[in-house]
């Protein structure tokens, strides 16, 4: 019979911190807005990512590559691209150079003000945006 | 415990094949499942919990139609939850000795250098 160990082999010692809270799709503010759109993680593909980076690294400042992070998520480096980019709309992401970043990865209140503003912002301009669509008003979408 | 669910989540989260909502169910569940279980029920302390469909939604995240699929997901590859069914409704069941936990298994870490250096 197979025990619990060896079904779920230890990760090795990382620093997780409060990486509980912070990957805890649970929590209000990932119930308060649709699942791609909002989250301490910046939707399900950075929350998808943030889960690897902390499964790795634990709850810090990381060094990447694109080509690094596509690897991590089996995935080709444009899609790695755009985990960088979702995980970035919650976290301090930098992108040094052609192909490196810097993620910091840390908790987010809920409620924390910051994220609130980029989740709201980022439905006033797909509302505006459709709105431009249907009335064909470009003025609109601005 | 929390850690130890947080763990499993953190290396399904490894395997690409693993899909993120199966991972989020299991995680989202955790808090509400361990609340259940700390209520001892006639026979003694419990050892599975029960959630019905209708509530995963909130405690997840996830919306209604992908559930279906992270359940199914989530039984047979993280294995912490299964679903049961008794003709009138679905149920997820909080355990700790199923699925086939294979994706992720110590193949997978093993073959990670930065995990395998730890």
């Amino acid at each position: 019979m197979l025990t619990d160990s060896l079904l779920f082999p230890p990760l090795p010692t990382v620093e997780l911190g409060g990486a509980r809270e912070f990957l805890d799709p649970a929590s209000d503010l990932w119930g308060k807005y649709p699942p791609y759109e909002g989250g301490p993680c910046g939707g399900h593909r950075g929350w998808r990512l943030a889960m690897v980076l902390v499964a790795m690294y634990g709850m810090s400042t990381i060094e990447t590559t694109t080509d690094e992070v596509a690897g991590l998520l089996g995935t080709n480096t444009s899609q790695a691209n755009n985990y960088l980019l979702a995980l970035g709309k919650a976290n301090p992401v930098v992108k040094t150079s052609r192909g490196e970043w810097t993620v910091h990865l840390q908790n987010n209140d809920v409620g924390d003000t910051r994220m609130e503003h980029t989740v709201m912002n980022a439905a006033h301009q797909r509302r505006a945006a459709w709105k431009s669509r249907l009335t064909g008003n470009k003025d609109a979408a601005t | 415990m929390g850690t130890n669910v947080l763990k499993i989540a953190l290396g399904a989260s490894l395997d690409s094949s693993i899909e993120t909502s199966a991972i989020r169910l299991t995680l989202g569940l955790h808090d509400e499942i361990k609340k259940r279980l700390a209520i001892p029920n006639r026979e003694g302390p419990r050892t599975e919990a029960f959630i019905a469909h209708e509530y995963l939604e909130h405690f997840t995240g996830l919306d209604h139609r992908t559930m279906p699929k992270a359940a199914a997901l989530a039984e047979k590859r993280i294995g912490l939850v299964i679903r049961s069914g008794d003709g009138l409704k679905n149920r997820l069941m909080y355990g700790t000795s199923h699925g086939q936990a294979q994706g992720w298994g110590v193949d997978r870490l093993a073959s990670l250098p930065a995990i395998a250096d730890r």
